[in-house]
């Protein structure tokens, strides 16, 4: 894919270059923020990476008159500004992602595809693993090691909504909330359902963590 | 230069002065006055002797010797003169040493003399009668003594006033003393301004140097933001880089690289946990300036929030971790929830991270006398108690151990906890193994 890449620091800007080429993508390199507009206008981007701290002007500028433009850009910020307003405000300006630096090369490259594939209006994640455990959504399907499971309805919202958040910590109250049918608002009631949903998955997926919740691992 | 103590001085001496001056006009006034009745005194003896000098003489003698008696027992050191005409002619002089006109005013080595002349009706008999004015009288002790006397029994007077004087006068600057000594360190915001006049100039003067001492607070708070904020992009740098030389090495090479290339990716990982845990410090401080909201908030479901947030580090180490709120433990707090959630969520990593395999942590909220008792207890290695007050220096680490870490942790759970008017302590853990860090809230925020 081709992405373009607004970065003032040089050595940051080198060294993402190369991974980018590495992975067999076109970058093109900007260190300002004042030809950026015009770039984005004479050629197409898959992507664009957004530093926030440019040398002409903030990197949030660049962003906002892009957004006002009405062009539908996916749009990752990496900026070394950590602060939950910083954080919010990149998404409110219509950042599709925000990646705090020092971050992690694969992290950022999957975050890349994922903005990409979501621009381009693929379909919602609907197949869940964790462990040797594979839930399918759509079909509303459940295997255990090749082996299909059979799960009643709340149980099986109970495993997806565990699985969607894998290795989360999902307190009761959640659980309660997100899973179980309204008016089964009882406490008892969840841990039936887990002592059954526990029965049929077996051991080792659902942990329990007294006093808080249940999570599922999603490596074990 | 016009200052206070000049004016007491001023006065002190005009004081003295008058005090003097006022002495010697009465010791002249009454020297006057007694002399005019013993002159008197004398005249009327001597007209009982019928005007007969061979009558008169004993009689003046004998008025002389009791005289110089009194004299002498009153401690008197003045002269008198006395001096008699009969028909015109001098009769008695009881100095005759003495010139014929005496000083009426003092002057230098003579002393001023009052006197007073009276005749019999007949006018044959005249008695003059003149008297030195003893001066030095308020020099000598007994002088000074009753001159300083009415002073000494005033002073209560005068003290009782100046002690009510000075307890309301200095009322208004006990209470601005009391509202800074009441205040937390942190708390840097000006004083409101005193009714008083004479006071606001103090209230001005200390505003001004808190506004100070806050902008400099602050400088050095936004040096440091900046200096944390400036090596993140170097960091990034050499993370990205070597990415790159890993990918780019090949397997054979990889293999053989493994372990410095794990080196540099945990090097660069403790210097990005450093640099956060720096900038999370300085959020955990509390700021003056900026009124956050700090929303009420049910201790218990926050605590809960903190622990599911953390649980998947420990169940991957494959430790137990559990939590237990006291049945009675449900209330609500305000709670400035940034730096209270980092506060705990330090605890329980230290917790998370001390802890052997297949440990157990417990995280057990209970009601307290004023407010909530939150423990996080481990089953690690445990800390020393006397260097349990040491841990919460910033940058110091328990010598010998293996755990990576900043040695800021509890630094900002301490700094947190405080923010939220709660107060951190570490004890032996349970059954005498590892260690309980325990926060106590009183709900208090800063």
């Amino acid at each position: 894919m081709k992405i373009l890449m607004i970065e003032d620091d040089l050595a940051i800007g080198q060294a993402l270059l190369s991974v980018f080429q590495d992975e067999g993508h076109t970058a093109v390199w900007l260190r300002l923020a004042q030809g950026a507009a015009a770039r984005m206008r004479s050629e197409s981007f898959d992507a664009v990476v957004l530093d926030l701290g440019l040398p002409d002007g903030d990197g949030t500028d660049v962003l906002r008159a892009l957004r006002d433009e009405g062009v539908r850009l996916p749009v990752l910020i990496i900026s070394a500004r950590d602060s939950l307003q910083d954080r919010l405000k990149g998404f409110d300006l219509g950042a599709d992602d925000y990646l705090i630096k020092p971050f992690e090369i694969p992290e950022l490259l999957v975050r890349l595809r994922a903005i990409v594939r979501r621009s381009h209006g693929a379909l919602e994640e609907n197949l869940w693993v964790a462990g040797d455990i594979e839930l399918d959504e759509n079909r509303m399907l459940v295997t255990r090691a090749g082996q299909s499971v059979t799960l009643s309805k709340t149980e099986f919202a109970l495993l997806l909504t565990l699985m969607k958040q894998a290795n989360r910590v999902l307190t009761r109250v959640e659980l309660e909330r997100r899973a179980l049918p309204s008016g089964e608002g009882q406490s008892q009631t969840l841990d039936v359902h887990i002592f059954n949903l526990r029965k049929k998955v077996g051991d080792g997926v659902i942990r329990t963590v007294r006093g808080v919740g249940y999570m599922v691992q999603r490596d074990v | 230069m016009f200052s206070f103590a000049g004016v007491i001085v001023s006065v002190a001496i005009i004081g003295v002065l008058w005090m003097f001056y006022e002495a010697k006009v009465t010791q002249r006034t009454r020297t006057f006055s007694e002399n005019k009745a013993h002159t008197l005194n004398i005249l009327s003896h001597l007209v009982d002797t019928g005007a007969r000098p061979e009558r008169m003489l004993p009689a003046l003698a004998a008025v002389e010797v009791n005289r110089e008696r009194m004299f002498k027992e009153l401690d008197y050191h003045s002269r008198v003169r006395v001096r008699v005409w009969l028909d015109g002619r001098l009769l008695y002089n009881s100095m005759p040493e003495l010139p014929d006109v005496l000083p009426e005013v003092a002057a230098r080595g003579a002393y001023a003399w009052v006197g007073w002349t009276a005749h019999d009706a007949a006018n044959r008999i005249v008695v003059e009668r003149r008297h030195e004015v003893d001066d030095e009288w308020m020099l000598t002790i007994w002088g000074v003594s009753f001159l300083l006397s009415s002073t000494f029994f005033s002073l209560p007077l005068l003290l009782i006033p100046a002690w009510l004087i000075v307890g309301i006068g200095l009322r208004p600057l006990r209470s601005i003393a009391s509202s800074i000594a009441q205040r937390t360190d942190a708390d840097l915001t000006p004083l409101p301004d005193s009714k008083y006049k004479e006071l606001s100039p103090l209230v001005v003067a200390i505003n001004g140097l808190m506004h100070r001492l806050s902008q400099r607070i602050e400088h050095e708070h936004e040096f440091l933001t900046d200096a944390a904020h400036e090596l993140k992009t170097p960091l990034a740098a050499i993370q990205i880089n070597a990415h790159v030389l890993m990918s780019r090495a090949g397997a054979e090479m990889a293999e053989r690289c493994a372990e410095p290339a794990a080196g540099l990716r945990s090097g660069v990982a403790r210097a990005t946990h450093t640099v956060h845990q720096l900038l999370a410090l300085e959020r955990a401080r509390a700021e003056p300036q900026v009124a956050q909201a700090c929303p009420l908030t049910n201790v218990a479901d926050f605590v809960r929030e903190r622990v599911a947030t953390a649980a998947h580090l420990a169940v991957q180490r494959n430790i137990e971790i559990e939590f237990d709120a006291a049945p009675d433990a449900g209330g609500a707090l305000p709670l400035h929830l940034e730096s209270m959630a980092s506060a705990v969520d330090n605890l329980i990593s230290n917790a998370i991270k001390y802890s052997p395999q297949d440990g157990r942590i417990t995280v057990r909220l209970t009601r307290a006398a004023s407010g909530y008792r939150l423990a996080i207890c481990d089953g690690g290695p445990g800390i020393a108690p006397d260097l349990r007050d040491k841990v919460f220096e910033r940058f110091y680490r328990v010598p010998g151990q293996e755990q990576l870490g900043s040695g800021l942790g509890l630094a900002i759970a301490e700094r947190g906890a405080a923010r939220n008017g709660g107060t951190i302590s570490l004890e032996d853990g349970e059954h005498g193994r590892g260690v309980c860090a325990t926060i106590v809230l009183t709900g208090a925020v800063g």
